[in-house]
């Protein structure tokens, strides 16, 4: 009988393993339709604290409009306000060119683009939640990508039909100079009826500790109006 | 005080021989460069000079081309002369007396400077005394000289030369006062000689025209500047300008050089020589000599001298690689070295990867001035040192043989080159892998750089220690050692054209990945035995002639010691065994192989063409089909053909001879005519055979020719076959019989038709001759050819030519393939062997094929990509692809050239299959792919008669067709880019042309005129009357030309098939008919941000269109033109910014001054002109102007 049940969990574990395996292969499908959207207008409002007087420090809105123009994708300002003043676009320019040169050509990279291995980790945290009408099933990953080099931990939430990434949530495994924790949620769009999605929202919290002040920044980037890039 | 210092030292100088032979060499270098240039030894080619043989050899802007060149010999004459001014003063420790007298410092450093520079400038004046001279010599062919001007000799040395010598006189000077040491002022001279060859390299590259002129310390950019859209009437009349940047460029540098120069004597303190003492004092302590001190018995024998060899060659050791200026030269070296790696290979300002035969060729290129610099400098120093240091003397007479005094020296100095080659390759091997190309190859690195390049530095330091033992002066024989090499390229000039007479010099090894070393290893091999036994007969004399003591040269010692113990004995030996190596070489390169010099095949093409020119226009059947059977052997590097060409007699009257021409390459020839014939002339000096018919061959008939031949490899030859290959065979048509005269052979410089008394010749014929008219320009005896070839090979490698592959098989260890051309083609086909991977890929039906060598999948994707783009754009703007198949086919890369064969584009290794693509970089492998596919239509579908302008229907038209692929390919940017490159290249050409420049529509084959300047303005047109409007009629005109039988069609036929609008009437004739110029540019702009958030922008635009002649003498022309106006704002992204245009129109110009008033939505940033080069603009970096 003890037999029967081992060779029993362990054909459960298989069977559990092998679903895993196929969901995030869904995923990387979902991905590999999905790799050339690109957002017309990408909104970040971005809100910082003082955590001590819980006072606002400040806040910033920016729009940015994404077109393609002869094979290049060029960003565009349309807006920019800081502390609900709007700001003349030449001086935005000049204060946010690394973002305005940043070169969003969209590629095959990414977490969603790799079968689990040693950069990369993925298992079933057994937790079950239901995001945007979708019923979810989390995954703990740890991921480091190629490009940047940094490593990022977090969950990941798949639609477990398609397996479609509905949420991550994620934290640099590393912050960067007087910051002492980010946590980001990025939000997925899905369209089971047509296959589309791609990301939506990223909402991030960062806490800064700086000249004995320690300060809570919220941004929220949101990506509307997404159209795709054909390479 | 200072007159007297300054005419002592000018004294001084007068005393030197040095002096006289550094005059001596400048005027004969002078005199000897205007016999050359004159024609006195009749060479073939001169291109020492840009400017074509209608620019006058003695006018100002040759004069000063040359001085400025000749200014790389001043340097170490300078260098010289700074470098004993004051050396001499420590040596001979006269600088007790100078300092104890009331001199002031200032006397004593400006008047010695400016006594020697003096001096400089007098010696360059013998060289200029030696042009004019020349001039007057009987046998200078004397038209293609102006009658000489004072002015055009001396405009180089003001404007050039003399603010040079002061500027690198006080370098150098403040050199020698702040190290206190010779070494470092010939370390500085090679500063300064790299900083001019970078110079030359690299400030042309420079868009800012403003900066690179005014940054060149030597001026050449700037005189460049001045002088570069010259066209040839100009640099035949104007004298050097000292005007604009050429003006403030001299008085940059000439100041910097004063500045240096106060400095130096502000800075100088007159105890500065006394201060160096550290090491005179440690040798001033007295050594103590034991009481019991015994000498030791001496035993003279081979262990001794072996023992004093290897404490000599530790003691050289030491000093050479104890020199500070040995580290300072191989970092300056390698720094110069990692720029030519960069640079080498670039095409279109996109590098290459860094393969190892790239980087290690790189490094051969570039080292030759550091090692002559280092070998002149430590033989220099191990020759001298001794006498320097006053103990020449005691060592003289030590009991040490002149064996081992020699060959200490040579040791040490071929470690030194061991040390350096070993520092460049691992400096190679860092560049590499910085560059991410991990792919090292040691053993490339060692056989080109210690095979092919180190026997000659070794040779070239025997010479050298020779130098220095027969000229009793160190500084001369630094310059007389630097002058042979710099002068050697002449000699070949001068007629001493076989490399058996230009010593030191072997055939040249190029290494390609596809086939190795290639064929000239071996003769490489033989030369340098050849040199090597005359390096011996040199280190010989310089051993047995070693002066030791205060002895002079003299023939009677050497003589004496040649007759001593038989000595010359071994000197016979070695002179036997180098004459018996070069009679070796001379059968081999003489007897087995055809060695011509360029003169003697000069003479050869004129006796060809007055032999056999009076058939040119003889009526001859022509080739319809060919049917060949080729054997390649590439291991022996033997070819055995045989086959059949159809011949047709297409004109209306009987044909009663056929003329047959066999490349007299080709071995056991043999030629069978169908029906009854008889051979009248055969001359196998030319291959040229005549066969009479009895029954004459009438109207339409047909008659076949069987011809069998073999290409034979033999020994080693000098012009060594680059065609036949153990891997990369490629062999054209022109290897197989051909039918008629072939006026190809003929020579086509007007100055050496002249000088064969030859009728005067152009290179195509009238555009409406009838003669021309009835041949295509490609091949003058057939029209159109059915093509099959059966073709074997070794069993590892693939044949490839054009058409489909019906079979391919192996047979007795033997690959066999079976192509048949589905269609008809020119007259033009090769045939391709080697080792090839194969990439396939089935497009709209077409098999696309590239065969490459299995290293080079580097870019076979953006080739593969540029057949399918090209074939998709062509296909709908001409018409259908009329073949099965498509391929590109690598071959070794002898040649650096791709081109078109119906259904086959051979593309050599060196341009694209080891282009490294960036994404700001001109994509050169898709954009030759893209020119290649296009000859499938323009010229293997419609091809232009053998006239005016066949060029421009093959060649300009097949440019337009890449760009506008390209333009969909390319960023604007990089669009933009590449048009300004063709803009510069048509300029660039035009100046040095050698005949006269022609309209597009009469181009006679000049490139700068087709490929440049005739797609700029088929662009042009196509951008004013629309891409598509323009298409249309090229459809039209292929539909109706297409395989088009004689008379053949011409430009003026293309135009009219081109609907253009009345108004634009206009720019069809200055654009294809006239030579039109404008002169477009910003003048000033500014912009306004309105209250609406628009912006205005206030421009003042200056606009001028001239007409040239052929020979470049321009007049203005009426203006009333439509220019394009572009304003642009900057957007971001990508990874950086791009212009974006926001306004764009095309306005009528008629003023030469226009001022405008443009708003626009956005804040524009720039406004240009014409910006994407529509019209021909001769000033085109002045089009567009940032807004302010």
């Amino acid at each position: 009988m003890k037999k029967i049940m081992t060779v029993i969990s362990m054909l459960a574990m298989i069977v559990v393993l092998s679903a895993e395996q196929s969901l995030w292969e869904k995923a990387m499908e979902i991905a590999a339709e999905n790799w050339n959207w690109i957002p017309r207008l990408t909104t970040t409002t971005s809100e910082t604290k003082n955590l001590k007087s819980q006072e606002l420090e400040g806040s910033t809105e920016l729009v940015v409009k994404h077109n393609l123009y002869e094979g290049i994708i060029i960003n565009e300002l349309v807006t920019s306000s800081i502390n609900g003043q709007e700001e003349s676009l030449e001086e935005a320019s000049k204060r946010y060119i690394e973002i305005l040169q940043r070169d969003n050509t969209p590629t095959r990279s990414g977490m969603f683009f790799h079968v689990p291995g040693e950069e990369f980790t993925l298992k079933n945290n057994g937790k079950d939640k239901q995001i945007s009408g979708f019923d979810c099933i989390g995954f703990d990953f740890s991921y480091r990508d190629e490009e940047s080099k940094k490593k990022s931990s977090g969950t990941v939430w798949l639609d477990k039909k398609s397996g479609a990434p509905i949420l991550k949530e994620f934290s640099p495994d590393k912050n960067p100079r007087f910051v002492t924790g980010i946590d980001m949620i990025m939000h997925y769009h899905y369209n089971p009826d047509n296959g589309e999605w791609y990301a939506k929202t990223v909402d991030s919290n960062v806490h800064i500790s700086a000249m004995g002040r320690k300060m809570i920044s919220n941004t929220t980037v949101s990506y509307s109006e997404h159209w795709r890039y054909h390479n | 005080m200072w007159r007297e210092i300054f005419f002592f030292e000018l004294d001084f100088r007068l005393k030197q021989l040095s002096t006289y032979i550094f005059g001596i060499i400048l005027f004969l270098f002078g005199f000897l460069l205007v016999n050359i240039l004159g024609g006195a030894f009749s060479a073939v080619s001169v291109s020492i000079i840009s400017g074509g043989e209608r620019v006058f050899l003695n006018s100002a802007f040759v004069n000063t081309t040359l001085m400025e060149r000749v200014s790389i010999f001043l340097i170490f004459i300078i260098a010289s002369f700074v470098s004993s001014m004051l050396s001499r003063d420590m040596e001979n420790k006269a600088y007790y007396f100078f300092f104890t007298k009331p001199i002031s410092k200032w006397s004593y450093i400006t008047a010695r400077f400016f006594a020697n520079m003096l001096l400089v400038g007098v010696i360059n004046l013998m060289m200029v005394l030696g042009m004019f001279i020349a001039f007057y010599m009987p046998w200078i062919e004397g038209e293609y000289f102006m009658k000489p001007q004072l002015l055009n000799y001396l405009t180089p040395l003001t404007h050039i030369i003399i603010p040079n010598i002061i500027l690198i006189g006080s370098i150098l000077l403040g050199v020698f006062l702040i190290t206190k040491k010779s070494a470092y002022v010939y370390v500085a001279s090679f500063f300064i000689l790299t900083a001019y060859l970078i110079g030359r390299n690299y400030i042309g590259n420079i868009e800012n025209r403003l900066v690179a002129s005014l940054i060149d310390p030597f001026g050449i950019s700037a005189l460049s500047e001045v002088t570069r859209l010259w066209s040839v009437a100009q640099r035949n009349t104007q004298p050097i300008p000292l005007i604009g940047l050429l003006l403030w460029n001299r008085i940059i540098w000439v100041g910097i050089g004063i500045i240096i120069l106060c400095l130096c004597v502000v800075k100088f303190n007159l105890k500065w020589i006394s201060t160096d003492n550290s090491k005179t004092k440690k040798a001033s302590k007295k050594i103590a000599v034991p009481e019991d001190f015994v000498i030791p018995p001496i035993r003279y024998g081979l262990t001794t001298s072996i023992r004093q060899f290897f404490t000599m060659l530790t003691f050289n050791l030491r000093l050479i690689f104890k020199s500070f200026p040995l580290y300072l030269l191989t970092i300056c070296g390698i720094a110069f070295t990692v720029l030519i790696v960069i640079q080498h290979g670039t095409i279109y300002n996109t590098r290459t990867l860094p393969v190892t035969y790239n980087v290690a060729e790189a490094i051969a290129l570039s080292i030759p001035l550091l090692m002559f610099l280092i070998i002149t400098l430590y033989t220099g120093e191990l020759s001298w040192k001794s006498k320097d240091f006053k103990y020449d003397g005691f060592l003289d007479s030590t009991p040490t043989s002149n064996l081992s005094f020699y060959l200490s020296k040579l040791t040490a100095l071929i470690i030194l080159q061991i040390f350096l080659l070993t520092t460049f390759i691992v400096a190679g091997l860092v560049y590499q892998t910085a560059r991410g190309y991990t792919e090292y190859e040691l053993n490339t690195y060692i056989s080109l750089l210690f095979g092919i390049n180190m026997p000659y530095y070794i040779i070239a330091t025997i010479l050298c220690l020779f130098i220095h033992e027969i000229i009793g002066n160190k500084y001369a024989a630094h310059f007389v050692f630097i002058a042979i090499f710099l002068l050697q390229p002449l000699t070949e000039q001068m007629g001493l054209h076989h490399t058996l007479l230009q010593f030191n010099t072997t055939p040249r090894v190029v290494f390609s990945d596809i086939n190795s070393l290639g064929n000239n290893l071996t003769g490489y091999i033989w030369f340098t035995i050849y040199w090597s036994f005359l390096a011996i007969l040199i280190v010989y004399f310089t051993v047995i002639n070693r002066r030791r003591g205060k002895n002079d040269f003299s023939f009677q010692r050497l003589w004496g010691r040649m007759k001593y113990r038989n000595n010359y004995i071994f000197a016979v030996v070695i002179l036997f065994l180098f004459v018996l190596t070069g009679g070796y070489i001379f059968y081999n390169t003489n007897v087995l192989n055809a060695y011509m010099s360029p003169k003697r095949a000069e003479r050869a093409a004129a006796e060809f063409e007055r032999k056999f020119s009076e058939y040119a226009d003889l009526a001859q059947p022509k080739i319809t089909d060919v049917n060949l059977k080729v054997d390649i052997y590439p291991c022996s590097r033997d070819i055995h053909y045989q086959g059949t060409y159809s011949l047709q007699n297409k004109t209306a009257d009987p044909i009663q001879e056929i003329h047959v021409m066999v490349p007299c390459s080709v071995e056991k020839k043999k030629l069978l005519f169908d029906r009854e014939h008889r051979l009248t002339v055969k001359d196998e000096d030319f291959g040229y055979y005549i066969f009479e018919f009895t029954d004459p061959l009438m109207p339409n008939e047909l008659i076949n020719l069987d011809f069998a031949a073999s290409i034979i490899s033999r020994g080693f030859s000098l012009s060594e076959n680059s065609f036949i290959n153990k891997n990369g065979t490629f062999i054209h048509s022109t290897y197989f019989p051909s039918i008629g005269y072939n006026d190809r052979f003929e020579i086509l410089s007007p100055r050496t038709r002249k000088r064969y008394d030859l009728p005067d010749k152009k290179p195509f014929r009238e555009i409406d001759d009838p003669a021309g008219l009835s041949r295509n320009y490609v091949s003058h005896d057939a029209d159109w050819i059915t093509y099959e070839a059966v073709i074997s090979t070794s069993e590892e490698q693939t044949v490839l030519t054009s058409g489909d592959l019906i079979r391919n098989w192996s047979d007795g260890g033997r690959n066999y393939f079976h192509y048949k051309l589905n269609g008809i083609m020119v007259n033009y086909y090769a045939i391709l062997s080697a080792k090839y991977s194969v990439q396939k890929e089935i497009f709209n039906d077409i098999d696309i094929e590239i065969y490459y060598h299995d290293k080079h999948d580097y870019n076979i994707d953006r080739m593969m990509n540029g057949v399918k783009q090209s074939l998709t754009y062509y296909e709908n703007a001409f018409g259908p692809y009329p073949h099965n198949v498509l391929r590109i086919a690598e071959f070794p890369r002898y040649g650096s050239f791709a081109q078109s064969l119906a259904t086959l584009i051979p593309f050599s290794e060196s341009i694209g299959f080891i282009a490294d693509i960036r994404k700001d970089k001109v994509d050169y492998p898709f954009m030759v792919t893209a020119h290649e596919v296009a000859h499938q239509w323009w010229v293997h579908q419609v091809i232009g008669a053998n006239v005016k302008g066949a060029l421009t229907l093959a060649e300009a038209i097949t440019q337009y067709s890449a760009l506008m692929v390209m333009k969909n390919e390319f960023s604007r940017d990089l669009f933009r880019q590449q048009l300004l490159y063709d803009l510069t290249r048509y300029l660039a050409g035009r100046s040095s042309e050698s005949r006269e420049e022609n309209p597009v529509y009469l181009d006679e084959g000049q490139q700068y005129i087709h490929y440049s300047k005739g797609a700029m303005v088929f662009y042009g047109l196509s951008q004013y009357i629309g891409e598509d409007t323009l298409n249309n009629a090229l459809k039209r005109f292929v539909a109706d030309k297409r395989y088009q039988e004689p008379p053949y069609t011409t430009t003026l036929e293309l135009f009219e098939y081109i609907n253009i609008p009345d108004s634009l009437q206009y720019l069809l004739d200055d654009s294809f008919m006239k030579i039109t110029l404008y002169d477009n540019s910003i003048k000033d702009a500014v912009k306004t941000k309105n209250d609406d958030g628009t912006y205005t922008v206030n421009a003042v635009i200056s606009t001028a269109k001239y007409y040239s002649d052929g020979l470049g003498n321009t007049e203005k022309a009426e203006l009333n033109d439509w220019i394009e106006v572009v304003v642009y704002d900057r957007v971001f992204g990508g990874g950086g910014s791009i212009s974006r245009p926001i306004y764009s129109e095309y306005l009528r110009f008629t003023e030469e001054e226009t001022e405008l008033s443009i708003t626009v939505s956005s804040n524009p940033t720039k406004i240009g002109i014409d910006p994407d080069y529509k019209l021909i603009n001769m000033m085109p970096y002045n089009n567009t102007i940032e807004l302010k």
